[in-house]
């Protein structure tokens, strides 16, 4: 499987820890989670340390209100060195040095909701 | 192209595509199409069209609502008898067709080389099942997104006679976003060997819950999916954690 959204369902952080975690997520290119405010940054934080989601190009976290932690943790996983096209929403703790990290990371492949 | 283009088309002021030196994506509406269907057939026959509109003044018309439709109806009627259409293997409705339309052109028995189908937002309804008929047996490309009609949206019936099909086993794109699948219709297309080729899956903003993942998660038949769309489920009981996890271990994600 190279694409797989499930955004907007009733899966919770463990539910991504467990996607994270599992080596049959390696094929993935493109991923959509999240959307029922349901994910947090322990999401973004399972994301960004797999081990198995070395060749994803776009994720998309629709209602996952990114903060600087979280932006930081997208934008410097050396693990998703990959990924070219996100699509976030800034929270309220999202400031400008998190929103400058995400730029220049992802540049034009960044789509910031609000 | 562009100096031979007039004369290839011979007058005919038609917004026409050329591909690999011909002219064959044509953008128009049913009226201009059977007005210079003869002409068309001189040139190249058209292969892929998409229909702009149903009025019978070629654009829209807010006329008396039974007045037009009946006219629409007899239009897509001529249409639907002309021998031209054994030519389509690309269909797109980009006007809404509505169901009385739908089905009186995809009655047509010269419609039977049609590769590829898009109607979204089609008013349709369940009478987008009809597609699972042997004239579109060549069928790779279904896009049945947004059917909901004065009859309702498909539901399993209509999801069930599709992915069933014995005729529609060379389908590899299938969307269906925005109908009223639910685990029952899921269930169907995870144990069907029909679908062996699909390669794409479209079922957000479907009734789907926990259990129509695990029923995906067993499935043997859908060897060749690539790319699946489940997000958006309007169960109350959406998939969860656990249908997730069922999902990732099954064989649809091989390690």
């Amino acid at each position: 499987m190279t694409y797989l959204n499930i955004a907007s369902n009733a899966v919770s952080d463990e539910g991504v820890r467990r996607l994270a975690a599992t080596s049959q997520a390696a094929g993935l290119r493109a991923l959509a989670l999240g959307g029922e405010r349901l994910l947090s940054t322990a999401s973004v934080a399972a994301l960004a340390a797999s081990a198995y989601l070395l060749g994803l190009r776009r994720l998309e976290l629709p209602g996952v209100t990114l903060d600087d932690e979280a932006a930081a943790l997208l934008a410097r996983s050396p693990r998703l060195s990959r990924l070219r096209e996100v699509s976030v929403d800034a929270g309220p703790e999202l400031t400008e040095r998190g929103l400058g990290v995400l730029e220049r990371r992802f540049g034009a492949g960044l789509e910031l909701g609000r | 192209m562009t100096t031979h283009r007039r004369r290839w088309l011979a007058g005919l002021d038609l917004p026409i595509e050329f591909r690999r030196g011909f002219p064959e994506v044509l953008d128009i509406p049913a009226r201009d199409y059977l007005r210079y269907a003869a002409a068309l057939e001189c040139l190249a026959p058209a292969l892929a069209v998409r229909l702009t509109s149903f009025a019978p003044g070629g654009g829209d018309w807010y006329g008396d609502w039974e007045e037009e439709a009946e006219v629409r109806l007899k239009l897509a009627e001529r249409l639907a008898a002309s021998w031209s259409l054994s030519c389509w293997v690309d269909v797109e409705f980009m006007a809404c067709p509505g169901t009385e339309v739908f089905e009186a052109l995809l009655s047509s028995p010269h419609l039977t080389r049609l590769r590829r189908l898009v109607t979204i937002n089609n008013e349709v309804g369940p009478a987008v099942g009809m597609v699972a008929d042997a004239r579109f047996a060549n069928l790779r490309w279904l896009d049945l997104g947004g059917s909901n009609s004065a009859y309702g949206r498909p539901a399993d019936a209509g999801f069930v006679a599709i992915v069933t099909s014995p005729h529609l086993a060379r389908l590899e794109y299938f969307d269906f976003t925005a109908n009223e699948v639910g685990d029952e219709g899921v269930a169907a297309l995870a144990a069907s060997p029909t679908m062996a080729r699909l390669r794409s899956l479209g079922l957000a903003g479907n009734w789907i819950s926990p259990a129509g993942l695990r029923a995906l998660s067993h499935s043997a038949a859908l060897t060749s999916l690539r790319h699946l769309d489940l997000s958006w489920s309007t169960h109350e009981h959406k998939p969860d954690d656990a249908a997730l996890v069922a999902l990732l271990e099954s064989p649809l994600f091989p390690a």
